[in-house]
């Protein structure tokens, strides 16, 4: 494909080359031979008017001619080419000719190998000069012959040159294509080695590697969730089977029984968990086109979602209290929903008794953004876990995630729901005091009046 | 023979726990990686199987402290990794033996029981001392190409002093090796099991070493 398009690209210049080589050619040629005849016509014209000079009408019509020196030795010299006149009378009669074998057509140019001039003398006579012009026709033949050696030498040079150029210029297709063959044959650590990013390849190069990046991200990612998605079945799939093995390896006890399938009810209760999480995650990643956007009051939506969850602050102690100027945004009710109980259900298990967790909303002025803001008194983040908070199956402390319940994914859902409204979602922590987790989306409306702040 | 399972699983650390003790190991549970290194210093054990997440103190680390320390028991990880660099990187830092979750609890029995002969220096499942043949597949000793019917502890003593042949047992060693940490036991329970064996057996297999413990020569 590279070869073929080197190919063309050297005959199309070629061809350009030729059509540019043969229009200059022929321009050298037709100049050359026009300079030359217009000097031989002026010369010619120069001794017709000597000779029509010359030429003195006498008696009965006849005429009397007594040519210069020079204009003599121009017509009669001894070698070379011997131009010639012919005088004719006004009635067409021949008065007179330098030499006695000439065929001429009367006023005629059209003598082959001859170069003709004619003009008009006293009394009616018309003269006629002209000369062989051979030599001159030799002469351009051989220019026209060194134009197309030229010509065909600069041909060939060219194509040389540009069979190289291309192929230089070439090169970088060649790598990016091996590089491109690598990936797509599986190797995702393939780059283009690129060397001058300015010129056009290196461009098309580095935005290769760009993508090539992207891509092995995405694989990246899409593996680490497989083998995420794999672990996290696989732990209660090891569970059932084990216990399910050993309640069938012999004869049980009735009690024995109930135990082996209460314990495979939890194993498929926690695999059920992991499937409608991970589900939940798919859907709040898939751009849903389908479903229609509404306004949504945000503060409605975290109204019902602190109501919901009133049962499980209570339970542990947890004060829940929301302030902030309404929000209206633009978006699908049931995810912002599910992303903000994610979020508060978060704020409060990870809480301490007596604890408190404060939802407050604003709008950015003038950028069309508002923020939601959910503060907690809990336990907090380690610095090095908070970049990952929002990782798939990403989990502070396991154990304690476990006990209460936890998936890992929440924040990965809320996070992909939040990001397919346009918005992002961002954590803010210290250890033993407390995270802060920064909603931002962009908002339809706003109303500067300050709600009171509502204690559940 | 004796087994620690490491496992924070709390439903599958029980399943094993009850499986395995039904194969005749003695068990103990651990549900985090601190509980498994007090554990490993404490006890001799006979085989360790390993999840490599638990809480506290990874597997992972727990593996390479073990084998720093220089103990040979044999390691079988059990985990939900599956990838082959985890494999490779647990085997290459000391483990026996790799079981991805989920098993068949009879493949990770037979894997243990085999690690445990391995690390004896003897992978047949068949122990020849004098007379006496154990085959340690089915469990069963003959004696003369006759079986014997023992019970499990005097099994699990006739094979930890024939697996030992030629070395000193101690009671308490015995002990360590046939009880788990949950079942209360004194040493001269040792000396009523091996006076049965040797009625079954005959009295010259096993000898006594007094006040030290018991020897099968080799």
């Amino acid at each position: 494909m590279r070869e073929s398009l080197r190919v063309r690209l050297v005959l199309w210049y070629a061809l350009v080359l030729t059509v540019v080589v043969v229009l200059y050619g022929g321009a050298v040629v037709y100049q050359s031979w026009r300079s030359r005849t217009a000097g031989v016509d002026a010369e010619l014209e120069g001794y017709a008017r000597e000779v029509a000079t010359a030429l003195r009408p006498v008696e009965g019509g006849r005429f009397d001619l007594e040519l210069p020196a020079a204009a003599a030795s121009y017509f009669f010299r001894r070698e070379g080419v011997r131009p010639y006149y012919v005088i004719w009378s006004r009635d067409g009669e021949l008065v007179d000719q330098s030499a006695p074998d000439l065929t001429v057509g009367y006023k005629g140019r059209s003598v082959p190998g001859r170069r003709e001039v004619s003009l008009q003398a006293g009394a009616g006579a018309t003269v006629l000069v002209g000369r062989d012009i051979t030599d001159l026709r030799r002469e351009q033949w051989v220019l026209v012959l060194n134009v197309l050696l030229a010509g065909v030498a600069t041909l060939v040079a060219s194509i040389f040159g540009g069979w190289f150029v291309a192929g230089r210029a070439l090169a970088p297709i060649r790598r990016i294509s091996q590089a491109a063959e690598a990936m797509s044959a599986g190797d995702l650590h393939a780059r283009i080695a690129v060397e001058h990013t300015e010129t056009e390849l290196g461009q098309v190069a580095s935005t290769l590697n760009d993508a090539f990046d992207r891509l092995r991200m995405a694989v990246d990612q899409e593996r680490r969730f497989t083998a995420d998605v794999s672990h996290e079945l696989r732990t209660p799939i090891s569970v059932l089977r084990a216990e399910a093995e050993w309640a069938l390896n012999r004869e049980r006890t009735p009690q024995q029984y109930k135990h082996a399938l209460a314990v495979c009810r939890r194993a498929a209760r926690r695999m059920q968990d992991a499937v409608d999480h991970m589900l939940a995650l798919v859907r709040a990643e898939a751009i849903d086109e389908a479903r229609e956007l509404l306004p949504v009051d945000i503060h409605v939506v975290i109204a019902d979602v602190t109501e919901w969850l009133a049962p499980m602050a209570q339970e542990r102690g947890v004060r829940v209290a929301v302030a902030g100027v309404p929000l209206t945004v633009k978006g699908d009710p049931e995810r912002l929903r599910e992303a903000l109980t994610n979020v508060i259900t978060n704020a409060i298990l990870y809480n301490r008794p007596g604890g408190s967790v404060t939802v407050t909303t604003r709008e950015i002025s003038g950028t069309g953004t508002g923020r939601i803001e959910i503060m907690d008194s809990g336990v907090g983040i380690p610095a090095e876990a908070i970049p990952r908070v929002f990782d798939r199956f990403f989990r502070v402390d396991p154990a304690r995630s476990r006990d209460l319940g936890g998936s890992g994914l929440g924040l990965s859902i809320a996070r992909a729901i939040f990001v397919a409204h346009g918005g992002e979602i961002t954590c803010a922590s210290e250890l033993g005091t407390g995270s802060v987790f920064v909603i931002a989306l962009p908002i339809l409306t706003s109303d500067a009046a300050l709600c009171s702040p509502t204690t559940l | 023979m004796r087994v620690l399972v490491i496992e924070d699983e709390a439903d599958l650390a029980s399943t094993l726990g009850r499986a395995l003790d039904e194969a005749h190991f003695a068990v103990d549970i651990a549900g985090d990686g601190e509980e498994a290194q007090f554990m490993l210093a404490e006890v001799g054990y006979d085989a360790v199987v390993l999840d490599l997440m638990v809480p506290k103190r990874s597997g992972w680390t727990l593996l390479q402290d073990l084998r720093r320390s220089g103990a040979r028991t044999p390691v079988l990880i059990l985990t939900a990794l599956d990838a082959v660099e985890d494999r490779v990187k647990a085997l290459d830092l000391g483990a026996d033996d790799y079981l991805p979750k989920p098993f068949a609890i009879s493949e990770l029995v037979a894997r243990l029981r085999a690690l445990v002969r391995r690390s004896a220096g003897n992978p047949s499942p068949f122990l020849v001392v004098g007379g006496i043949t154990i085959d340690r597949a089915a469990r069963i000793v003959y004696r003369e190409n006759a079986a014997v019917d023992l019970t499990a502890r005097e099994y699990a003593i006739l094979e930890l002093l024939v697996r030992h042949r030629g070395t000193l047992v101690t009671r308490s060693a015995i002990c360590e090796h046939i009880y788990s940490e949950s079942s209360d036991v004194f040493s001269n329970v040792v000396d009523v099991h091996v006076a049965s064996l040797r009625r079954k057996l005959g009295s010259e297999v096993i000898q006594t070493r007094r006040g030290q413990g018991y020897i099968v020569n080799a």
